[in-house]
């Protein structure tokens, strides 16, 4: 060891026993953190440290959206406006059947007793960082406890299904995309209304469903959506399509693949779903 | 550290803050010790959202042996150099991947191997930029002037 070092050595305690102090403490603290949930609200509240970095990361993102705002040239902005347009006019069209079809399917529900869907009310928040660690599948979102937020809360993209929130501070808040290895949600195919449960493995592109056996009736293609168990997600949300099934005989169940509908590698919009 | 990645390269992003921790621990061993070391390896964990105590552990590791090796490593050439950061930061990926192991269930793969290259890459660029950094600013009178 170098002369420096041995500076440390006329005061304090001896370079060894630093070492093996810190190494204690952290095998406390990771016993700690694994068996128990003492350190969950220190946790929670600590979080708010690691904001900053995420923002700070962010804001090359938020400067060159901030230039592809302003550096719009006349004619792509008249492009863009009519293609709007027409995707208005087509989407209100479709929401014209809608309103038929929802008023029907209300009718149908009070005949069967049925309680109601309520239409939900929902927050739309910006993506400000995503976890760097390949095998952690978390976003943060630019809304926190100060907008509502609470844990628990499902988070979605313009296209499906994208986690909940498991994380709140002030003014961000963390959220669980439902392809962590740790996450699984409870889901319905949408043509038969079999249910299952889906759980991430740890890839962004990929959902497995579990438990499902070689007789049950599931197609490549079918939509799963969630179907509200478990009271966590809303009911109806797409949360991915069959991609690919295996059905060994040598195994109790077969392997079912299931691609996210969610983009859950490029949206930077979300929205964050209130269910009372 | 957090910038953000295209996901199928996420397995190349170097370890910047472990190559940091390297790069203080050798030029200032009396400021930057094996608790600022830890301190650092917890901040990482906070931000990274993993459990609290893997990366702490890590960064310990790495800085008992830069603090052990230093004086060795300080005179080789930069792609020297670099092998050894190699090896500390191989180091620093199997026990960080062994304890994520033990404590959270997790796949690990190969992915270390492509980490600790880009970090070994980027050391030579890294120290480039501080000690200049360094000069720009004077810190050599200040801190004790061993790298």
């Amino acid at each position: 060891m170098g002369v420096p070092i041995k500076l440390l050595f006329t005061k304090g305690p001896s370079y060894f026993s630093r070492v093996v102090l810190l190494v204690i403490i952290t095998i406390a603290l990771l016993v700690v953190g694994r068996y128990t949930q003492w350190l969950d609200p220190v946790r929670s509240k600590l979080d708010v440290l690691a904001v900053p970095f995420y923002w700070a990361s962010d804001i090359p993102e938020r400067v060159s959206l901030w230039l592809d705002d302003r550096l719009l040239s006349r004619q792509e902005i008249q492009a863009e406006n009519k293609l709007l347009r027409n995707q208005i006019r087509v989407q209100e069209s479709r929401l014209q059947q809608m309103a038929s079809l929802v008023a029907e399917n209300l009718r149908l529900r009070q005949l069967m007793n049925s309680s109601e869907i309520v239409q939900d009310r929902v927050l739309v928040a910006e993506l400000i960082g995503v976890s760097p660690d390949p095998l952690v599948h978390k976003v943060i979102v630019d809304k926190g406890s100060n907008d509502g937020i609470y844990v628990g809360q499902p988070l979605l993209d313009a296209f499906g299904l994208m986690g909940q929130v498991v994380s709140v501070t002030p003014y961000t808040a963390q959220a669980l995309l439902i392809t962590d290895n740790s996450h699984a949600i409870p889901v319905q195919i949408t043509r038969n209304n079999v249910r299952t449960v889906a759980e991430g493995v740890g890839d962004l592109y990929e959902l497995r469903l579990r438990y499902v056996s070689s007789t049950m009736d599931i197609k490549e293609g079918d939509i799963l959506v969630s179907s509200g168990l478990g009271g966590r997600f809303p009911v109806g949300y797409p949360v991915a399509q069959i991609e690919k099934i295996t059905f060994d005989p040598g195994e109790a169940f077969a392997t079912v693949i299931a691609k996210p509908a969610a983009r859950l590698d490029r949206s930077r919009h979300v929205l964050l779903v209130f269910s009372e | 550290m957090v910038i953000p990645i295209d996901f199928e390269w996420r397995g190349l992003r170097p370890e910047f803050v472990v190559l940091l921790v390297i790069y203080w621990a050798m030029v200032a061993p009396q400021y930057f010790g094996l608790l600022s070391a830890w301190l650092v390896g917890l901040l990482h964990d906070l931000i990274e959202f993993s459990p609290l105590g893997v990366n702490a552990i890590g960064m310990m590791i790495v800085a008992y042996l830069a603090h052990m090796f230093y004086p060795r490593i300080r005179h080789y050439v930069f792609w020297h150099q670099s092998l050894w950061i190699f090896t500390f930061i191989t180091v620093f990926s199997i026990y960080s991947n062994w304890v994520s192991g033990l404590v959270s269930q997790r796949e690990s793969d190969f992915f270390f191997l492509f980490t600790a290259l880009m970090s070994a890459l980027l050391w030579p660029v890294l120290v480039l930029m501080l000690k200049s950094i360094q000069i720009r600013f004077r810190l050599s009178q200040t801190i004790h002037n061993n790298y």
